[in-house]
């Protein structure tokens, strides 16, 4: 289980707090959506579970995050990585093999995977994004959509217990999006905690995650199961979002 | 004033080329929507407009592309971005400077202009925008939002005659992405051509007078979003119709054929009377 007891966290240099006493659980088993405006600390409170902050993001910090019991100020970030799986939001500054390929071996290996399984491994995680084919084909190479997903399967191969996914649905088209839907209710399916972070409340409401959490200026505004979220038409969009389309339709019907 | 003449491109080091036989005019004042599945060559398509191909990107093309009649490669793609504005799909790729107001300024200080009026034009990008409060922020520590927003602020202070722009509400949220498309569609009716290549198809198929639907670098599917989209063949090529079009199938006001929410609410209301009657 990760737990975050108490989050406030302000970056460098920075006059406002990204986040405001935040404290959630994240359990093995389910699939959490986190959703907001831009600059709500979406993508800061997913820099917290793996421990990139406090360890890489300087700032101060008050509060703490527990992963498995172990406070993630005690751990290493490389520790914490066996565990917490942490996809980029604009992953592209990052690549830096020939090949997709190697890109994707790169994480099994730097955890001490052995090399059958690194093979095993990085071949199912580039056939679950679909990119098995370009394996040969440098990162740089690829259109938006497959880098986003190369990134995810670089993080797929090292087969983590908590994938945390920062708008896994970036650049992706209709039949990848669903494909992603597969790959993450799979994965709960094992026991694996997939925490998602996205915008596309469409999609998200499609992969039916188990709880959502709603953030703004920082703070969690509300969390519950999507429907209960969803259909709260007024709180999403006075919190600056607009619920799937679906539920906007409902409640016009219901009015009537 | 915008004509892609049979171009084939083939990047160098693949095997397949990621256009065929493209041939596409658009005319000054068209508001062009692109959709296709990833990796289909939307963004290839884009990189024609401003002269990055054959310029930057490396590879084999044939045909040619004509920007106010000048083959793109008889231009400098410096030249050429005074035309054609181009935001790329990764804002990271796009930003150079380390300031928000620095960043828009860049372009304008290029195109030489002076002082006072590239302070002009930042307030009013800025405020266009709503993003005010980013003016003085470093580019390094956005959100990703934030700098896709800023990336889009930069081009749009250029004030180019046609504003490419490549999965441009990728990163934003509802109402900055309602927001982005309102400002396209008001340039669009003050004469600006805009192009714009989206998985997102609600937002700006509304907006559209053509779209153009990509497969295996071909252009498969052309006509007015209204037309493509209420159509069932769409999805052959892997592209979805918006919720709009589900929900006006659904409820059974597809002869309306509705595209923005407005219009399916519309729909909708007059719909139930009518079941209710
Ligand atoms: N490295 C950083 N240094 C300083 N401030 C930062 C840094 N990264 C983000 N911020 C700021 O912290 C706030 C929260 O940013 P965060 O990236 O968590 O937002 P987000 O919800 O992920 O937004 P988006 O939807 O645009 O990705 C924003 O105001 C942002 O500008
Ligand atoms: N620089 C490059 N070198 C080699 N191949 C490339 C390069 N850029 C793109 N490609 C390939 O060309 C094809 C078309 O890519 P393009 O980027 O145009 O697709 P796209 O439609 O924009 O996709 P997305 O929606 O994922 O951004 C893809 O197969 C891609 O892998
Ligand atoms: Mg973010
Ligand atoms: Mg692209």
């Amino acid at each position: 289980m990760i737990e975050v007891d108490g989050v406030t966290f302000r970056y460098e240099g920075s006059g406002v707090n990204a986040l405001r006493d935040v404290s959630l659980e994240l359990e093995r088993g389910k699939i959490y959506g986190i959703v907001g405006p831009n600059g709500s600390g979406k993508s800061t409170l997913l820099r917290l579970l793996n421990g990139l902050i406090p360890h890489f993001y300087r700032g101060e910090m008050k509060g703490r995050v527990l992963v498995d019991g172990v406070d993630t100020r005690e751990a290493s970030v490389a520790q914490l990585s066996r565990k917490v799986g942490l996809v980029f939001q604009n992953p592209e500054h990052m690549f830096f093999s020939e090949t997709v390929y190697e890109e994707v071996s790169f994480g099994p290996k730097s955890i001490g995977m052995d090399p059958e399984e690194i093979r095993e491994s990085v071949k199912w995680a580039l056939e679950e994004v679909g990119l098995w084919e370009l394996r040969e084909r440098s990162p740089w190479s690829l259109s938006g959509g497959e880098m986003k997903r190369l990134s995810i399967a670089c993080i797929l191969s090292m087969k983590p217990e908590f994938l945390a996914v920062d708008e896994p649905t970036i650049g992706q088209d209709s039949l990848s999006k669903e494909s992603l839907s597969q790959i993450f209710k799979r994965m709960r399916g094992e026991g694996k905690g997939v925490v998602i972070v996205t915008h596309d409340l469409e999609w998200l409401d499609e992969l039916g995650p188990d709880v959502v959490f709603v953030l703004r200026y920082g703070v969690v505004i509300s969390r519950g199961g999507p429907r209960e979220i969803f259909s709260d038409i007024r709180n999403l969009a006075t919190n600056g979002l607009i619920p799937p389309y679906r539920y906007i339709v409902d409640s016009l019907l219901e009015v009537g | 004033m915008l004509k892609i003449e049979d171009v084939t491109f083939r990047y160098e080091g693949s095997k397949r080329p990621a256009l065929s036989e493209v041939s596409l005019e658009i005319n000054r004042g068209e508001f062009l929507l692109i959709a296709g599945l990833s990796g289909s060559g939307k963004s290839t398509l884009l990189r024609l407009l401003n002269g990055l191909i054959p310029h930057f990107y490396r590879g084999e093309m044939k045909g040619r592309v004509l920007v106010d009649g000048v083959d793109t490669r008889e231009a400098s793609v410096a030249q050429l971005s005074r035309k054609v504005g181009l935001v790329f799909q990764n804002p990271d790729n796009q930003i150079v400077t380390l300031r928000v107001d620095r960043e828009i300024a860049f372009g304008l200080e290029n195109l030489g202009l002076p002082r006072e009026e590239i302070i002009e034009r930042i307030d009013e990008v800025l405020k266009k925008l709503g993003i005010e409060h980013l003016r003085k922020r470093s580019t390094a520590e956005l959100s990703g939002g934030e700098k896709q927003l800023v990336a889009i602020a930069s081009v749009l202070a250029m004030r180019p005659d046609v504003i490419v722009l490549d999965e441009p509400t990728s990163e934003l949220d509802p109402f900055s992405s309602a927001r982005i498309a309102k400002v396209l569609g008001n340039l669009n009716r003050e004469g600006v051509t805009v192009i714009v290549a989206e998985h997102r198809l609600d937002l700006f198929a509304p907006k559209a007078s053509r779209m153009i639907v990509i497969s295996n670098g071909r252009i498969v599917r052309e006509g007015h979003p209204r037309e493509l989209l209420y159509r069932g063949d769409i999805s052959l090529h892997g592209v979805r119709p918006p919720s709009v079009v589900k929900l006006a199938r659904k409820y059974g006001v597809v002869e309306a054929r509705p595209l923005a929410v407005g219009e399916l609410i519309v729909a909708l209301r007059r719909g139930v009377r009518i079941d209710r009657s």
